[in-house]
């Protein structure tokens, strides 16, 4: 379906949408709905902001350190409960648990838990979607062409080269799915954490408009945090493609 | 590698089935061996008990563990993400010299006329060169004892005979043991030095025939082969029709053995006109 998007289509729709909200500013107060043109006007100004930047990159490094160490975590103890069915039936429950767990919980734990810096965004993205990785690398692993698995047996091919040519390719897209799913939910999160523990990154900086209910600065902050995940999901669809250039 | 390869005595039971019971079979070394008999006669899992895949409840196999053993698949069984180059390369890591791997690869690749489709994918492949992918890969393998599951099923006709007379020509290359499972008489009887007829329940060899008319001069409607093949198929039915010492099957073989007339006659139906 999402290949069916043309840009004709969705230049339209942007322009449509852009016409409601200049609309809805005319009709509400700036505190309400800001015009797109103040919004734009605040994302300049940021850029020639130093300050901006610093936040900018702390909220980059923290989602992104996050994200990492759940991906590489969620396969890890996917691989590793995925040997016995006794580990598995153990702990596949928990897994699915934690992902049920608000993340605004994990969030008032952590503040508990945690000094308040960048420690404590990063559990929190790390606690709140390797559980997803981890559930869609259980997935892959169950799925895994059995008939491959007795061909490579026959033809004595050795441990790593079974992980490397038959186990990491066959659950790459169960990978790549949660990835993208996980991905969204980084950004949103890390905002969230630094709104509500730490005094540096978006987040924070979101924090300090809204005490002064500049709506303008949440909403032209909030469009750079979809600028970054449209980037990142940009990046992860070229890794995903280059993976998987033998579908073609 | 002189010792022949035997499976004596060997039982195997599915869920309470028997499929095997005090199973003898002789694989010799260097000879072509086809094993045929209906669906479901256990024929796939004599070659999983060879292969390690499958272990029998009783009985033993001899000489098995010198064997490399390397397994044509009823389908391709190629890694779909890696190209046809890659395929075979994977096979042979660690089994051979780095440095040769290349030019064994192309090697196989040119014999089964697949050179110029190194780089495809799978999935970029016919179903016929995906076959010719899976027997090149279980040939490149340095194995000395080579197992084929009804390598050629789902392929139409002479793409069949295609690749019978292709694993002849390679057969002929290399002298591997192999032992090739088919329900297809026709096709065990244009490539086996040996034929085995299974049938009954639990399975039992019907009977063994050595094919002697050179593999190269085989050819489908020659007298000697159709007769052969006429006898096969009465026996493998009346076989597994499962009753002990049936009385009909002995007739059969009668009548077969007694006519030793049709053994004198000529294969090479080109140079030597039937004379029925």
């Amino acid at each position: 379906m999402l290949k069916q998007l043309n840009k004709k289509t969705l230049f339209l729709s942007s322009i449509t949408f852009l016409i409601i909200w200049q609309i809805a500013s005319w009709i509400y107060p700036p505190v309400i709905v800001p015009s797109p043109y103040l919004v734009i006007k605040n994302m300049v100004m940021y850029l020639g902001n130093p300050e901006f930047y610093a936040d900018l990159s702390i909220t980059l490094m923290r989602g992104l350190i996050g994200y990492v160490i759940s991906v590489v975590l969620g396969i890890l103890i996917a691989f590793s409960i995925n040997h016995t069915s006794l580990l598995k039936n153990i702990l596949y429950p928990y897994l699915l648990t934690l992902q049920i767990i608000p993340r605004i919980s994990w969030i008032l734990i952590a503040m508990i838990w945690f000094p308040l810096n960048s420690q404590i965004v990063i559990f929190i993205i790390s606690i709140t979607i390797m559980p997803t990785i981890a559930i869609n690398t259980l997935e892959g692993l169950e799925n895994i062409d059995p008939s491959l698995l007795e061909m490579a047996k026959v033809y004595k091919i050795k441990g790593p080269q079974i992980i490397r040519n038959i186990y990491l390719p066959s659950i790459a897209p169960y990978i790549f799915s949660g990835m993208k799913i996980a991905l969204g939910i980084t950004w949103k999160t890390v905002v969230m954490a630094e709104l509500l523990t730490v005094q540096t990154g978006i987040g924070a900086r979101m924090s300090y408009a809204k005490t002064s209910f500049s709506t303008d600065h949440i909403l032209a902050l909030t469009v750079y945090i979809i600028i970054i995940g449209l980037f990142f999901q940009g990046v992860l669809s070229k890794v995903k493609a280059h993976f998987e250039r033998w579908k073609i | 590698m002189k010792n022949d390869i035997e499976m004596l005595h060997i039982d195997k039971s599915y869920n309470g089935f028997n499929i095997l019971e005090d199973f003898n079979l002789k694989i010799p070394r260097n000879k072509i061996t086809c094993i045929v008999g209906p669906s479901g006669c256990g024929k796939s899992t004599i070659l999983n008990i060879l292969s390690g895949l499958t272990h029998q409840d009783k009985g033993e196999i001899t000489y098995i563990e010198e064997s490399l053993i390397s397994y044509a698949f009823q389908e391709p069984r190629l890694l779909p993400w890696r190209n046809a180059k890659d395929n075979l390369r994977l096979v042979l890591k660690n089994k051979m010299n780095e440095a040769l791997i290349d030019s064994h690869v192309d090697y196989w690749l040119d014999s089964v006329e697949l050179s110029d489709y190194k780089d495809y994918f799978p999935n970029q492949l016919s179903g016929g060169m995906m076959q010719r992918l899976a027997l090149a890969r279980a040939f490149a393998f340095p194995s000395n004892l080579l197992l084929m599951d009804e390598p050629f099923k789902g392929l139409d006709a002479p793409l069949r005979h295609k690749m019978i007379a292709l694993t002849r020509k390679l057969w002929q290359q290399e002298n591997k043991t192999i032992v090739f499972v088919t329900h297809d008489i026709q096709e065990a009887l244009l490539l086996g030095h040996r034929v085995i007829a299974l049938g009954g329940k639990p399975t039992t060899t019907l009977d063994e025939l050595e094919i002697d008319i050179p593999v190269e001069d085989r050819k489908i409607g020659c007298v000697k082969l159709a007769r052969q093949q006429g006898y096969l198929y009465d026996l493998i039915e009346h076989g597994s029709l499962g009753v002990k010492n049936c009385p009909r099957i002995q007739q059969i073989k009668n009548r077969f053995y007694d006519q030793k007339s049709f053994e004198t006659l000529p294969c090479d139906d080109e140079k030597h006109p039937r004379k029925l």
